[in-house]
């Protein structure tokens, strides 16, 4: 029996290792777009494998792994910036406008991604998985654990947000 | 006027601006490893403390939980520093005080934070112990101290619930039943928010638990299965008095 969980155990720390390498870099990609802080987007990271790494023998395909993986670093995104009261503190800085602007390219991505950060937290994640991860509005929806319907309508409303607010921007 | 490519290029240009993000295995390995034993640690507390309340005449705290694969339990058993490969697992919450007792297989997750008593915090929250087992479903939990009785607490709950998922729930929960909760009242309210959610709610000595049942793999308010898991793990539900 303690051979077995052994064994076990060793091909656990192996198999997260893989996979850590394998997803953790995209993962880090989209806690980043979520959060708008490459630090945390880390944390968040890690923090989603240690929460799945419980799950691995549990995990009855393999291939849902990176599924599983996002929609368990959206609710962290999520609860991370519920629970520490930091989000409108920190999502203002981040909002703030460069005072010196590059190109125009990039002050209109800071721009979008600043308003993106002041989105909903909802808003924001279906935006960022329907047009970041391609996800589908059925795929989007399992992950935030809504409908497909309300996936259209977070989206939706979030567009009209981002337009409302790009206007008058220089393009 | 900007445009879903638009934004998709925003996108991809924000995350590639990021470069390779430099990933760590070996140390989000020893984090997912700390996880673990700080939970298995937890649990093996929990089984000693409630090995010597028996010993001490305390009280009857071993429930009357069966194993849903009809083996006979065995507190014994439950040595392991991992929980999941325990066959059973009396869970103790560090943060609010009761303790529940978990079928063969489960794995539990402490909350890293406490519930300040707003809204309704779902079940990946850091303010949540988490069990998740075999099937789609998984549990959650949390507590707050509370002047409310059962009724308003409930009612609270109702109101939390449409405040965090008012886009998802309908209006009212699609039935409420009074049960049991660790043999004090309780009430569960059953909803359909696109997916199966029950909530189980009890106020005891001033302080109002919530333990929520989610199962993503049926869209119904209730389902016979999930009902019959979730009132035996209320059933084992041990509160601090």
């Amino acid at each position: 029996m303690s051979g077995s969980t052994g064994q076990q155990a060793g091909f656990d720390r192996d198999k997260l290792a893989d996979l850590y390498v394998a997803h953790a870099p995209e993962a880090v990609r989209l806690a980043f777009l979520l959060t708008g802080d490459a630090g945390l987007a880390e944390d968040l990271v890690q923090d989603a494998f240690a929460r799945l790494v419980g799950r691995l023998r549990h995990l009855r395909d393999p291939a849902a792994f990176g599924a599983y993986l996002r929609r368990t670093i959206v609710n962290l995104a999520t609860s991370h910036f519920r629970h520490r009261r930091v989000e409108r503190t920190y999502l203002e800085r981040e909002a703030r406008l460069p005072q010196q602007l590059g190109n125009a390219n990039e002050a209109l991505d800071e721009a979008m991604q600043a308003i993106l950060l002041r989105l909903p937290q909802r808003q924001r994640a279906a935006i960022v998985l329907r047009f970041y991860e391609d996800l589908s509005d059925v795929q989007t929806a399992e992950i935030l654990q809504c409908s497909a319907g309300t996936v259209r309508s977070l989206v939706s409303r979030a567009m009209k947000t981002l337009r409302e607010q790009l206007e008058g921007m220089p393009r | 006027m900007m445009d879903e490519h638009d934004l998709r290029e925003m996108l991809h240009r924000r995350a590639n601006a990021l470069g390779t993000p430099v990933v760590d295995a070996r140390k989000a390995s020893r984090r997912a490893r700390g996880r673990l034993a700080v939970n298995g640690a937890v649990a093996m507390v929990a089984i000693a403390v409630i090995a010597l309340a028996g010993f001490a005449g305390v009280g009857e705290l071993r429930s009357s939980w069966v194993p849903a694969d009809g083996s006979t339990p065995s507190a014994s058993t439950v040595t392991s520093p991992t929980p999941s490969l325990s066959p059973r697992v009396t869970f103790a919450s560090q943060t609010y005080g009761y303790s529940v007792t978990l079928p063969k297989g489960w794995t539990a997750f402490q909350a890293s934070a406490q519930w300040d008593g707003k809204g309704s915090p779902g079940s990946e929250d850091v303010v949540a112990d988490q069990f998740i087992g075999l099937t789609a479903a998984d549990v959650w939990a949390f507590a707050a101290p509370t002047t409310k009785s059962l009724g308003e607490y409930g009612r609270a709950t109702i109101t939390g619930t449409l405040e965090d998922h008012g886009g998802d729930c309908p209006a009212r929960p699609a039935a409420q039943h009074p049960i049991q909760i660790g043999g004090h009242p309780g009430m569960l309210l059953e909803w359909d928010c696109g997916l199966l959610i029950n909530q189980a709610v009890a106020v005891h000595n001033g302080v109002g638990y919530f333990f929520g049942l989610r199962d993503p793999s049926v869209h119904a308010a209730s389902d016979a299965r999930d009902r019959k898991l979730f009132l035996r793990l209320l059933d084992s539900i041990q509160f601090a008095d």
